[in-house]
C-alpha cells in the first residue's frame, strides 16, 4: 500500500466517522433545547429528504 | 432510520471545522417551516431544524444535515442568501461537548 493509498484510506475512514448518523439523544446533547430557547421545527407535510 | 447513500461522498477530506450542523443568524422572525425546509432542503436531506424561540434566540436556527458534504454545500451556497428580505448569516456549529463514544 502506497502512502497515498494509506492516507486516502485514513481520510475516508475519518470522514465516515464524522458522517455516521446522529441519534436524537446525541442531537439533544449537542444542541440547545427548549430550556435554552430553541424548539425543534417539525418538517412540513410532504417534505421528503432528497 | 435508513441512511441515505451519501451520494457525493468522494472521501474528500473536509477541514475539521466543517460539521453537519449549520448555525444560521439574521433569519426573519416569522420564517415558516416551508421556507426553511425549501431553502435549506435544496442542498440535501435535513436531519433536524431547531428554531430560536425566545427574545435572545429569535431569528437564529440550527440546521442539521444528514450528510456533511450537503452541509458544506449549503454553507457555501447560502452565506448571504436573501431569505424573505433578510441576508442570512451561515456558520458551522462547533461542538463544545465531545460526542458520547
Amino acid at each position: 500500500m502506497t502512502p497515498e493509498q494509506y492516507n486516502q484510506l485514513r481520510h475516508s475512514r475519518e470522514m465516515e466517522q464524522r458522517n455516521r448518523p446522529l441519534t436524537d439523544e446525541e442531537l439533544d446533547k449537542l444542541l440547545p433545547g427548549d430550556k435554552e430557547g430553541f424548539a425543534i421545527l417539525p418538517p412540513p407535510e410532504g417534505y421528503e429528504p432528497l | 432510520m435508513s441512511v441515505p447513500p451519501s451520494h457525493n461522498t468522494s472521501g474528500l477530506r473536509l477541514p475539521p471545522e466543517v460539521t453537519r450542523i449549520l448555525y444560521v443568524r439574521n433569519l426573519p422572525f416569522d420564517v415558516s417551516a416551508n421556507a426553511m425546509y425549501d431553502t435549506f432542503g435544496k442542498y440535501g436531506a435535513i436531519r433536524q431544524v431547531r428554531m430560536g424561540t425566545n427574545a435572545k434566540t429569535k431569528g437564529t436556527a440550527y440546521v442539521v444535515y444528514e450528510d456533511i458534504y450537503d452541509a458544506r454545500n449549503a454553507h457555501d451556497g447560502l452565506s448571504g442568501y436573501n431569505l424573505a428580505g433578510r441576508y442570512v448569516v451561515v456558520t458551522y456549529f462547533q461542538q463544545r461537548t465531545p460526542l458520547a463514544a
